[in-house]
């Protein structure tokens, strides 16, 4: 489908999207786990991923023995769509980007824990990759990377292990069943193509928030023409993890509420869809269990992991320290999310922010949350929304010229009605 | 291959496939004997494997070029491979192409036709077109043009000059060109063997055939009936539509795109239902 400017703005502005849309219609999305441990498959509109997770044990680097290892990274199909065929170069460009947002949300919304892959402190930790490889790009990506990726570690597991002694043991899948992975958090990404109007309408003059026009779940062509693009990562509980957004268009913070608002629904959706097939993955059809573990590995003995006391240490901190004192975590918003969950929670909102959330419908987000959610997943969700205030400010696009005015503002704006969230519940 | 026919015909040509056989890249579709006057048309995926020279240096071996059917007329010596669900084009002489513009330069365009490579149009190869009176035409335009040249050792490049038609471009009659007002038009894509089908329809004798059949009802006839609007199929799988409303654009684009999975009937019947809506 090609399209141009003129034509997608004209339609828009007449409320159809040039796939017969509505502006705020998302595409049919299938999540599809298997047929193996730690894979699975996602399927949006015609964007198609699968994505892979390997797990192995390994040494931990000398500077951080309590810390397991996780990257991910995202791989463009050469036959994926007609120009990455031809175009390798731009392929290969969109799987970096796309790798470093996603690794990015992984790691801030903390879907896995490195402190979580530890087996023993300094001799062996876990080793997680999650390889995501796009078949087909139809527009959104991202989103569908995120949601392959969470998915297949969700349904990762590492054999068992025990220590006996001096010996650690990876149980071999015969002896004893393999454990999940540690996940903690699904986020999910929800994003929206944003388009200036080219004239206000008569009657929207009143509201800042027509001056854009907000498009969820976009296809390549609009994310081709579109003068911004803005991606929330969110939770089940529609607690913010993560805003980015690329393009120099300024948006205002009557927008990005709107985003997060549409965000919230597109999350809660998906998330069902997701818990429905995990369901369907668990208790369908027993599928055959397997773990991407070489068989090389599965039964490792101290002799064989190799001694970290020889290996040069790259840090130049002395090794009683290191050992004595927790690891500082490497990024300054996982710092502020930890700082944050010793205090108590409940900062009072200013009136300012009930307005805002009330105005542009967070509260009716809030009304349709969960009311019984279990203790465990409040427990959880207070982590992440702690951390999701410092997030919002650490990943609002600081390339982004026109929105960097604004961004102060718009950061206070979620922060507070984070607090207020925090109220009500 | 499901046959290894291969007694000569009259004319003398060896036939490794028939109609219908399905055929990898490469695999050998007819031997053609060095005689005088024996006349073979060969369509598109079919060619000659390499040079003569080699080892059979009388007799020339023509093998297919894609995954797909083997289309003989052993009585015509007529013979292509159809490969009706790819996606990526191979351009090929006299082919009708859609194209966008993807680079202009001095004395020509670069126009991208979905295939492996972009297509040459000379600046000049308009209708009626000369050094002061010729069109301008940006990175984006679309024009419908056809394939002059298509060789696998050169680039391709496409003409807007209809050999037999004396339209000039600037009246806007001819039939290749530029497609213009860009603000109400879109294209999209489609498979090559669905386009195909798209121009046997729009083409006089395949209507007729059908009308024998007792089946004249397409979707775009269908949809011609409540809108107007004017189209263009390009055998490169790509399907231009104009009208003056977007949202009729719109409506006339998705039904003749979601129509390539269908059946006819089926085809109709989501025709009728997008004529509802309007």
């Amino acid at each position: 489908m090609a399209v141009s400017r003129e034509f997608v703005q004209g339609a828009l502005e007449k409320g159809v999207r040039c796939d017969g849309r509505h502006l705020n219609a998302a595409r049919h999305c299938e999540i599809e786990f298997g047929p193996q441990q730690g894979s699975a498959m996602v399927r949006m509109g015609g964007s198609i991923a699968c994505a892979s997770v390997n797990v192995e044990a390994v040494a931990p680097y000398a500077d951080r023995p309590r810390e397991g290892m996780f990257a991910a990274s995202v791989d463009v199909s050469p036959g994926s769509c007609l120009w990455a065929a031809t175009d390798v170069v731009a392929a290969r460009e969109l799987g970096i980007d796309m790798s470093r947002k996603l690794e990015r949300l992984l790691r801030s919304a903390r879907v896995l824990n490195n402190e979580d892959l530890v087996v023993v402190a300094g001799k062996l930790v876990w080793q997680v990759r999650v390889e995501v490889m796009i078949l087909e790009v139809d527009g959104n990506v991202l989103d569908v990377a995120a949601l392959v990726s969470v998915a297949a570690l969700k349904y990762a597991k590492r054999p068992d292990v025990s220590i006996r002694g001096e010996s650690i043991v990876l149980h071999a899948l015969e002896e004893r069943e393999a454990v999940y992975l540690p996940v903690n958090h699904t986020p999910y990404i929800v994003t929206f193509a944003l388009f200036a109007r080219t004239a206000l309408p008569v009657a929207a003059h009143s509201s800042k928030r027509a001056s854009l026009l907000v498009l969820v779940d976009p296809t390549e062509d609009e994310e081709r023409l579109c003068d911004a693009q803005l991606s929330v990562s969110m939770n089940a509980f529609g607690e913010i993890c993560g805003l980015s957004k690329a393009g120099g268009l300024a948006i205002d913070k009557e927008n990005v509420m709107l985003c997060t608002s549409l965000a919230a629904d597109r999350v809660r959706h998906l998330d069902g869809l997701f818990k429905h097939a995990w369901e369907l993955a668990n208790n369908g059809a027993p599928s055959k269990p397997q773990f991407n573990v070489r068989p090389s590995q599965v039964c490792i003995f101290p002799s064989k992991v190799p001694n970290i006391m020889s290996v040069p240490s790259a840090s130049k901190r002395p090794r009683s320290e290191r050992q004595v004192a927790p690891q500082a975590p490497k990024h300054a918003d996982v710092i502020q999310g930890m700082d944050a969950e010793a205090q108590p929670p409940g900062i009072q909102p200013s009136a300012e922010a009930k307005n805002l959330s009330e105005k542009f419908g967070m509260a009716d987000v809030q009304a349709e949350l969960p009311k019984a959610a279990p203790a465990t997943s409040v427990l959880q969700s207070t982590k992440t929304r702690k951390a999701s205030g410092s997030e919002a400010s650490n990943m609002i696009d600081k390339d982004s010229t026109g929105s960097s005015s604004s961004g102060d503002d718009l950061t206070k704006a979620i922060i507070k009605t984070k607090g207020k969230k925090k109220v009500k519940r | 291959m499901a046959t290894t026919a291969t007694a000569p015909n009259a004319a003398g040509v060896h036939w490794h496939a028939e109609d219908g056989d399905v055929v990898f890249p490469g695999d050998v579709l007819m031997t053609i004997p060095e005689s005088e006057g024996l006349v073979v048309r060969v369509g598109r995926g079919v060619t000659r494997r390499g040079s003569k020279a080699r080892e059979h240096a009388d007799s020339h071996e023509m093998v297919a070029l894609y995954a797909g059917t083997v289309r003989v007329d052993a009585g015509r010596n007529k013979v292509w491979v159809d490969c009706d669900h790819a996606k990526r084009y191979m351009p090929s002489v006299d082919d009708l192409v859609v194209g966008v513009v993807a680079d202009r330069f001095a004395d020509g365009y670069r126009v991208d036709i979905g295939g492996a490579e972009t297509a040459l149009l000379g600046a000049l190869e308009f209708q009626g077109a000369t050094k002061r009176n010729r069109p301008s035409l940006k990175v984006g335009d679309v024009v419908y043009a056809r394939v002059t040249v298509a060789h696998r050792m050169m680039e391709p490049e496409i003409s807007c000059i209809l050999p037999g038609s004396n339209k000039s471009w600037l009246s806007g009659e001819s039939e290749l060109g530029p497609l213009q007002s860009e603000a109400t038009s879109m294209f999209v894509d489609v498979s090559l063997g669905y386009a195909r089908y798209l121009l046997t329809l729009t083409n006089g004798d395949a209507m007729d055939s059908l009308n024998s059949a007792g089946d004249t009802r397409s979707v775009i006839s269908l949809l011609s009936q409540k809108l107007n609007f004017e189209l263009a199929v390009g055998v490169n799988g790509r399907v231009w539509i104009r009208t003056n409303d977007p949202q009729h654009t719109i409506l006339i684009a998705l039904t003749v795109q979601n129509a390539q999975h269908l059946r006819i009937p089926q085809q109709i019947e989501l025709a009728q239902r997008a004529i509802a809506t309007l």
